[in-house]
């Protein structure tokens, strides 16, 4: 009987460990973040505007439903305008569900890397938010309610998942690359570029490419669909892209870029190689007359044109002394050099380095016509 | 280099385990210790062992403390949390051995699938970039501390579980085919150094405190019913780290109470009920102590010096062990025939 009443006792006291959890604030006593705006102003000692948009929870979910509030704020740092903004709140704030983090054209062409440290050091906000530039500012992008978001914040997360939209001329990244980006010597920053055009939707078509600090050159769409496919990154979409030329359009299925360096080399250079299975999308009829059965000499011409496009690019990105592709990461990976021996070798060999591309273009369809 | 010798070091220390554990396979240690009358190796294992057990609780508890108020619940209560992992741990370690051994042998067999899965879903990420596993392999030259060699030494000392565990069943224990394992240990060490460094780059990686939390954090499962996998990472993190807690204090709480026993006056009266409890409660007490006055920088601190402490102590041991076996057993054999 002793012994039961113990035992009962014991429980009941193992049980009154679990009362903290009641202490959780529940779901309907938070607001979810579910984007953040980041601009610069010319204010000197407030040169923060924090812009969050809160979901206010609600039961339909047919387009034009969504309910956003926005909060704005002018603060000294980050962490100091979220916390006046909490106090603008009912309700707690939770940055748990935050996707997308805009930083505004301003500050990315001053400096990102007090945004990008503030990140990294938060627990709540998650590795795979989406990390934008906003143009003109992040604030206009946050404020955008287009008509089709079904919840709050649903269009914009949309633009950078990898299961909605599959534009070759989006590039996705999030900020687990950006950090590792931002740090890592021979491997620069690639950020998209995301404006609106009055409050129905984004376009998302550009990049700006950084050094570790702030922008330095932005693409154009073209280009940037250019470095989407140099970079291996659509894997995932049927269409990676098209590529035009004299009127012909071709869908390119599957592509596969490396590279190699040759440092030892009369002419350092670094060499390209890419294979690419395409599909023919356009083509005028009277170049349908002209060419042969299996299309060779318009596809060695494109191969040509293709590769062309490449080093222009290349060499353009190369004038302004950034690395967005991580050859000086390749080449740290095949020398045992420390990081103050690579910032005397690498930047000098980069500026002299001759780029290479041998494009294989593989056709596999013309479509439906011969 | 810590790999290599670490790897090197693990085979060996695992050889001659193996090898002074098979003279007397149905004795643990603390019993051949004792029919060979070394009374020094056992005072010197039951103290090392215990400061060590100590220490690992206080690590494992108070660093998994910190991961939950960082990851899952900021506004977590610390006592609470501490608390609970205590009573779960309590309860376990205070079992015979031979029911720790079943836990261990369960919580793995559970634990294997999701930590493949993890493994599989990191290294697939798009991000995951080789070159920066090449720049830093590149250094394979540089020579080691007793840090690094002892982190990596630390995944390759876990035969030391079964100096207590093999003569449990009825059938002593046969170490039989034992070379897989340290093969399959340095595939994982490799696995857990490299995998954080390809996803999240060479400095980046460096800046973290909690490398594969974020590793996992950074990966995606879009179609899973949680997206981010760093909550299914944290959860088997909970389950290995209780299992490895559970097995070492088990064993501590084991030894502590053979070795009170011995200094019993009557030697037909029964032994004191909850002893392991009494024991484990002096345990308790220090871990929360620990867990509410810790902080991140003797978290950090303690940690260094336990994996230090870890190899010069389990080292040693193991050596002391096979010299005991292999000189003062052949005495033993012989004065028995």
């Amino acid at each position: 009987m002793k012994q039961k009443i113990v035992k009962s006792c014991i429980f009941i006291l193992i049980a009154c460990t679990l009362l903290p959890a009641c202490g959780y604030k529940d779901i309907d006593k938070r607001f979810f973040a579910v984007a953040i705006g980041i601009d610069l102003k010319d204010d000197e000692e407030k040169p923060y505007e924090i812009t969050l948009a809160l979901a206010v929870p609600s039961t339909k979910i047919e387009p034009k439903s969504a309910i956003t509030q926005i909060e704005t704020i002018q603060a000294g740092s980050i962490a100091d305008g979220l916390r006046q903004i909490k106090a603008k709140l009912d309700k707690e704030l939770d940055l748990g569900h935050c996707k997308s983090i805009i930083i505004g054209e301003a500050l990315a062409n001053e400096d990102i890397r007090d945004v990008v440290y503030w990140i990294a050091r938060r627990r709540d906000i998650q590795n795979i938010v989406a990390i934008a530039i906003g143009v003109p500012t992040a604030a206009d992008i946050v404020k955008v309610q287009p008509d089709s978001d079904r919840f709050p914040g649903n269009t914009i997360n949309f633009f950078f998942s990898r299961d909605t939209t599959q534009s070759s001329y989006t590039y996705r990244t999030t900020f687990t690359e950006v950090y590792k980006r931002v740090l890592e010597p021979g491997l620069d920053p690639i950020i998209p570029i995301i404006s609106t055009e009055g409050d129905s939707t984004f376009t998302v078509n550009t990049v700006a490419l950084l050094d570790k600090q702030k922008v330095k050159i932005v693409l154009t769409p073209r280009e940037t669909q250019l470095l989407n496919q140099l970079s291996n990154k659509n894997n995932y979409s049927y269409i990676l892209g098209s590529y035009e030329s004299d009127k012909i359009t071709l869908a390119i299925n599957n592509m596969k870029a490396t590279f190699k360096i040759n440092e030892f080399a009369s002419e350092p250079a670094v060499s390209f190689k890419i294979k690419q299975k395409v599909r023919l999308e356009d083509l005028p009829k009277e170049l349908t007359e002209e060419t042969n059965t299996n299309y060779s000499d318009i596809i060695s011409q494109l191969e040509q044109q293709y590769s062309e496009d490449c080093i222009a690019l290349l060499e353009k990105i190369k004038q302004e002394k950034i690395d967005p592709y991580g050859f000086g990461l390749r080449y740290r990976a095949k020398h045992p050099i420390s990081i103050e021996q690579y910032n005397e070798v690498w930047p000098p060999l980069y500026e002299t380095v001759k780029f290479e591309v041998n494009t294989k273009m593989d056709l596999k369809s013309t479509g439906l016509l011969k | 280099m810590a790999i290599a010798i670490s790897f090197v070091i693990g085979m060996i220390l695992l050889y001659l385990f193996t090898q002074a554990a098979q003279v007397f396979p149905d004795k643990d240690i603390f019993e051949i210790a004792q029919i060979t009358n070394q009374k020094w190796y056992l005072y010197l294992f039951l103290t090392l062992k215990t400061v060590l057990s100590l220490l690992s609780t206080n690590l494992v508890i108070g660093g998994y403390t910190l991961i939950v108020t960082r990851y899952l619940n900021p506004e977590g209560n610390v006592a609470s949390i501490v608390i609970i992992m205590l009573v779960i741990v309590g309860f376990a370690a205070t079992r015979n051995l031979l029911s720790v051994a079943y836990i261990v042998e369960f919580m793995t067999a559970v634990s294997i699938p999701f930590i493949a899965f993890i493994v599989f879903k990191t290294f697939t990420n798009p991000i995951f970039n080789f070159d920066s596993v090449f720049a830093v392999t590149q250094h394979y030259k540089s020579l080691p501390n007793l840090l690094t060699i002892s982190s990596a030494a630390f995944l390759f000392s876990g035969y030391s579980h079964l100096g207590l565990f093999k003569n449990q069943e009825k059938k002593p224990l046969k170490f039989r085919y034992s070379w897989p394992a340290p093969v399959v240990v340095l595939v994982l060490l490799v696995i857990t150094i490299f995998v954080p460094i390809g996803m999240l780059g060479t400095e980046a990686s460096a800046q973290y405190k909690f490398v594969w939390s974020v590793a996992t954090d950074a990966t995606q499962m879009p179609y899973g019913f949680i997206e981010r996998l760093m909550f299914i990472f944290i959860v088997v993190l909970l389950s290995v780290a209780v299992t490895y807690i559970v097995s070492t204090l088990s064993q501590v709480i084991d030894v502590i109470k053979r070795f009170l026993l011995q200094f019993k006056k009557d030697k037909n009266k029964k032994d004191p009920k909850f002893l392991s409890l009494y024991i484990y409660a002096i345990f308790a007490i220090l871990v929360f102590l620990y867990g509410m006055n810790t902080n991140d920088f003797l978290f950090e601190e303690l940690a260094k010096w336990y994996l230090m402490m870890h190899f010069i102590v389990e080292t040693l041991c193991t050596i002391f062990f096979y010299i005991i076996v292999k000189v003062k057993g052949k005495q033993h054999e012989a004065k028995n025939s």
